[in-house]
């Protein structure tokens, strides 16, 4: 019960060290000797595993708590970073995220952390050793099927209730990265039991000392079929054979090995640890104190530094105790944010000062020492005054970190819906009641009228923020994500993103996530060359990725820029016709954008060999797909040899726009804002006839100017003199529309026209008015050819 | 005996017509309607219900009739199916029938102008009066005003 309350907060906390953990593992690996970055991801981490302890997710915290060994060690330079390290950490922050979301889809936030916990652990016990063979594994197929004792014994057990089976995975030869494959194949085989033993073992899969076999010991209760199924599901799985296990099996394969190797008993060790989290953690508590220890013991041994630069370490390695107070002084002040003595701060302070500028100094002094007075009604005692002043420094400190740790609630959409159109329905009667109050023109009658009017305004722009979000929460994951891809095809990618704060409704937001993601992959995949490929044709070796949102009309444009080779046109036609997409008439019909727009048919793909990432030409069209489905569109750009931008333009399905509105006939418009330069008056006699076309000369240039009555079939017979325009523009192509009448500039509501109207022309939703009438939005998008 | 089903009973000038209560969810006398432009005819426009816009067709003019003009008793049928809300059209709403689904004939090629296909089926009241049932599933059916804009178009 309290624990619910506590866990959607939990949540939203968690996701936040975790976006924290990413950007500054992220920030470290282009500064790996920044320790303050390994601080501060020491930090985050630390938190994550006391939240997940007090909210008893033991394998999250277990997690973290391995992860804090390996910065523990970082930060107190004992070892170095290396890829191999940073690789561990990301895929740990990876399997924390799993845990997360499976949490907040209900689960209990399980996972089998074994193979990142050994990995981690690895790291922590090759620093100990100092000893880099210790990996060395001689593992072989031979001994892959056999069991040692606790294997066996979990084995035996789970025979009485559920079904343990001797799977046999084989992935493709070809395969690029079967890191990742072992990865999803064990992904899969953990939603739905546990692997009890995986040859080879985990420690070689980190190391990518794979052949192309996979062999494991899983308990689950799915049948064999569904297993098959989803396993060959996953590409790049060329066969798998899946026994089933019975008490005879594992009898023969039962080895009581004596466990004399170091080896052996890390494994033994990491496989019990996710479960046994209270028997570890004293163990591991000593181990930094063992591990200073033995560095101790070594470093005169190896390093014939004098011992003052010991001392320098130690001054770095802020947990220590064991110190003489002078260092203890000093260190807190190089890290403010520890708990401590303000008082001891204080003196090592006005210590410190006057060494350099005496009077200056005083001033400073003497300066601090009356702010507190001014703030605090003078009640002038000294000592208290002195307290009141440390506290005052700190609270600053602790503000910034209250508001970094977000405070959040959960709220259905469907509510925000409701108050919405509850708060529209009040929005007409505060119209009506405008009305009415002129009318009875009573000054205590008009005020209040008026003041309610404020008011809800003030709620209608609360309401309607509500649910927009900045599209950053979607953005923020790609800088990582790239950073894999171009890592793993290596590549080398600068991703630079614009526009984050661009607001956009909740459920584009949820929606827009994946096709995005996808789109990335094939701009880094097929877009960005390799750095030799792109030396070649005189580029920078490193390719650029640009990501950027922004809002024009009542769209949001994402798009996904690359400096990379650009489309081929004629491999896309030569693609086309050999699939059959199109016929050679229409090949030669087909103009640039409707090429490009090939690459979107389902089951196209200009990879000429499949990789792991992309170009299984399955990927595109589900983007069209979706981004169709939410009522977008995708354009390509494309030059060869230059780059391929993908222009994804969104509607806002709900959302607040600024729009100028229209009058035409007896008909209402709203024009959004953003699409107009400038309303103008305009003679009847400017209008020149151009092939045609009207036109109109507009800053030196011609335009084409529409009717809104023709464009909309609206009634009426009122022509003026003077036409009332407006100048639209999309990109940098500008067009004028004539309207009967300018009613205001106003803030909109937007809203759907439903399921039922979709796709009409040049409108692109509706808003109701303050009279409780429903005024059309156009779309300017559309008038534009 | 089947089971029983409620019906709303309404009118498109002579005959009446029935939709299953499931699918209505209000009925509401007529108001201001904002026309939708590049539309089908009998896309009337949208009207705004306590904050929602929804489409109103005009059913009379959804099955090819000659639309008839509206009076005091003229309502609009808010029905929703599926993922799709729209209010439509009526000369008169009256009342709420129960029917017994095994009554259930199906219906002829045409009744009162409009094809089988939007029909679910004809349900004998009494002696007297025969109810059509409409098939909503098929009269707001989307692709089949695609189709009519592009006829038109």
């Amino acid at each position: 019960m309290s624990s619910d309350q506590y866990l959607n907060m939990f949540i939203d906390e968690a996701k936040e060290h975790l976006q924290h953990l990413n950007d500054n593992v992220m920030k470290l690996e282009n500064a790996p000797d920044n320790l303050e970055l390994v601080q501060e991801i020491f930090r985050s981490a630390h938190t994550l595993k006391g939240m997940a302890a007090t909210m008893g997710f033991d394998d999250l915290s277990s997690l973290t708590h391995e992860m804090e060994n390996v910065l523990d060690l970082v930060r107190n330079r004992k070892i170095q970073m290396s890829s191999f390290i940073f690789d561990v950490l990301f895929n740990s922050l990876d399997i924390l995220e799993m845990m997360l979301s499976d949490i907040f889809e209900g689960g209990t936030g399980k996972a089998d952390v074994t193979d990142i916990v050994s990995a981690l652990h690895m790291i922590v016990v090759k620093n100990q050793e100092g000893n880099h063979n210790v990996e060395s594994n001689q593992e072989t197929e031979n001994t892959a099927a056999e069991l040692d004792e606790h294997q066996y014994s979990v084995l035996k057990r789970s025979l009485e209730s559920k079904q343990v089976f001797y799977i046999k995975v084989n992935i493709d030869e070809g395969c690029l990265l079967k890191v990742a494959r072992v990865f999803m194949v064990t992904n899969t085989l953990e939603q739905n039991g546990e692997i009890v033993k995986i040859t080879p073992s985990t420690d070689d899969i980190e190391q990518e000392l794979i052949n192309n076999e996979l062999l494991l010991y899983y308990i689950s209760d799915v049948d064999e079929q569904t297993l098959q199924h989803e396993i060959l599901n996953i590409s790049e799985i060329k066969s798998i054979q899946i026994d089933v296990v019975d008490n005879h099996f594992l009898e023969e394969h039962f080895v009581d090995m004596p466990q004399n190797t170091t080896e052996n008993e890390e494994k033994h060790e990491s496989e019990i640890q996710p479960g046994s989290k209270k028997q570890r953690e004293p163990e591991k508590q000593h181990e930094p104190d063992n591990q200073l220890g033995s560095k101790k013991q070594r470093e005169p041994e190896k390093k014939h530094k004098p011992d003052n630069q010991l001392g320098s370490k130690k001054q770095r390695e802020p947990e220590k105790k064991h110190k003489p107070d002078n260092q203890l002084g000093f260190k807190k002040q190089r890290e403010p944010e520890k708990k401590h003595n303000p008082d001891n701060q204080l003196g090592s302070k006005k210590q410190r000062e006057p060494e350099k500028k005496h009077e200056p100094d005083n001033q400073l002094g003497s300066k601090k020492q009356r702010e507190p007075e001014k703030k605090h009604k003078p009640e002038k005692k000294h000592k208290p005054e002195n307290q009141l002043k440390s506290k005052k420094q700190r609270e600053p400190e602790k503000k910034s970190l209250k508001s970094s740790t977000n405070r959040t609630i959960r709220v259905d959409i469907a509510k925000l819906d409701t108050l919405m159109n509850l708060f529209s329905e009040l929005l007409i009667d505060r119209v009506r009641l405008e009305v009415l109050s002129s009318e009875i023109d009573r000054m205590d009658l008009t005020e209040t009228v008026e003041h309610m009017s404020r008011v809800s305004g003030d709620i209608q722009n609360i309401v309607l923020n509500l649910r927009m979000m900045p599209v950053e929460s979607v953005f923020n994951r790609f800088p990582r994500m790239v950073r894999d891809l171009a890592k793993s095809l290596n590549k080398e990618v600068e991703l630079i993103i614009t526009g984050a704060d661009t607001e956009l409704d909740r459920n584009v937001i949820d929606e827009i996530g994946d096709p995005l993601v996808h789109l990335l992959r094939n701009a880094l995949d097929h877009g960005i060359e390799t750095p030799d490929e792109r030396i070649q044709s005189g580029k920078s070796e490193k390719g650029t990725l640009s990501l950027s949102a922004y809002h024009s009309g009542n769209q949001v444009f994402i798009e996904i820029e690359e400096d990379g080779r650009g489309i081929d046109k004629e491999k896309i036609i030569n693609i086309a016709l050999k699939k059959q997409i199109i016929s050679k008439d229409e090949a030669q019909m087909m103009t640039d954008e409707q090429i490009h727009q090939l690459i979107f048919s389902p089951g196209f793909s200009t990879a000429e060999k499949v990789s792991d990432i992309s170009g299984r030409g399955v990927g595109l069209d589900v983007v069209k797909t979706k981004i169709n489905s939410l009522g977008g569109q995708i354009q390509i750009d494309s030059k060869k040899g230059e780059g391929t931008t993908f222009s994804v333009q969104l509607p806002l399905t709900l959302s607040i726009i600024p729009a100028m509105l229209i009058k035409q006939g007896e008909e209402k418009y709203a024009i959004p804002l953003s699409s107009i330069i400038e309303t103008d008056i305009l003679q009847k006699k400017d209008i020149k006839i151009v092939h045609n076309i009207n036109m109109i000369e507009y800053r030196e240039k011609l335009i084409p100017i529409l009717f809104l009555k023709n464009i909309f079939d609206i009634p009426g017979s009122y022509d003026p003199v003077d036409y009332n325009i407006v100048i639209l523009q999309k990109g940098d192509k500008k067009l004028a529309i004539v309207v009967d009448e300018f009613i205001g500039q106003q803030e909109i509501v937007l809203k759907s026209l439903g399921n039922y109207l979709t796709d009409i022309f040049a409108i692109s939703g509706a808003t109701i008015l303050g009279d409780g009438q429903v005024a059309l939005i156009v779309d300017p998008n559309a008038l534009f050819k | 005996m089947g089971e029983d089903l409620k019906f709303i009973m309404f009118s498109l000038g002579h005959e009446s017509y029935g939709v299953e209560v499931d699918h209505v969810n209000t009925i509401e006398r007529m108001m201001p309607i904002t026309r939708v432009p590049k539309t089908p005819d009998f896309v009337k426009g949208v009207i705004n219900l306590r904050g929602t816009v929804i489409p109103i067709i005009d059913l009379r003019g959804r099955f090819g009739l000659e639309e008839t003009e509206y009076t005091e008793q003229t309502r609009i049928i808010i029905v929703s199916i599926k993922d799709i809300e729209v209010g439509l059209i009526v000369a008169e709403a009256n009342d709420v029938f129960d029917i017994d689904s095994a009554s259930i004939e199906p219906a002829p090629e045409i009744v009162g102008g409009i094809k089988a296909k939007y029909l679910q089926g004809i349900a004998k009241l009494d002696q007297q009066r025969v109810l059509v049932l409409l098939n909503l599933s098929e009269v707001l059916n989307k692709n089949e005003i695609v189709q009519l804009e592009e006829f038109e178009g």
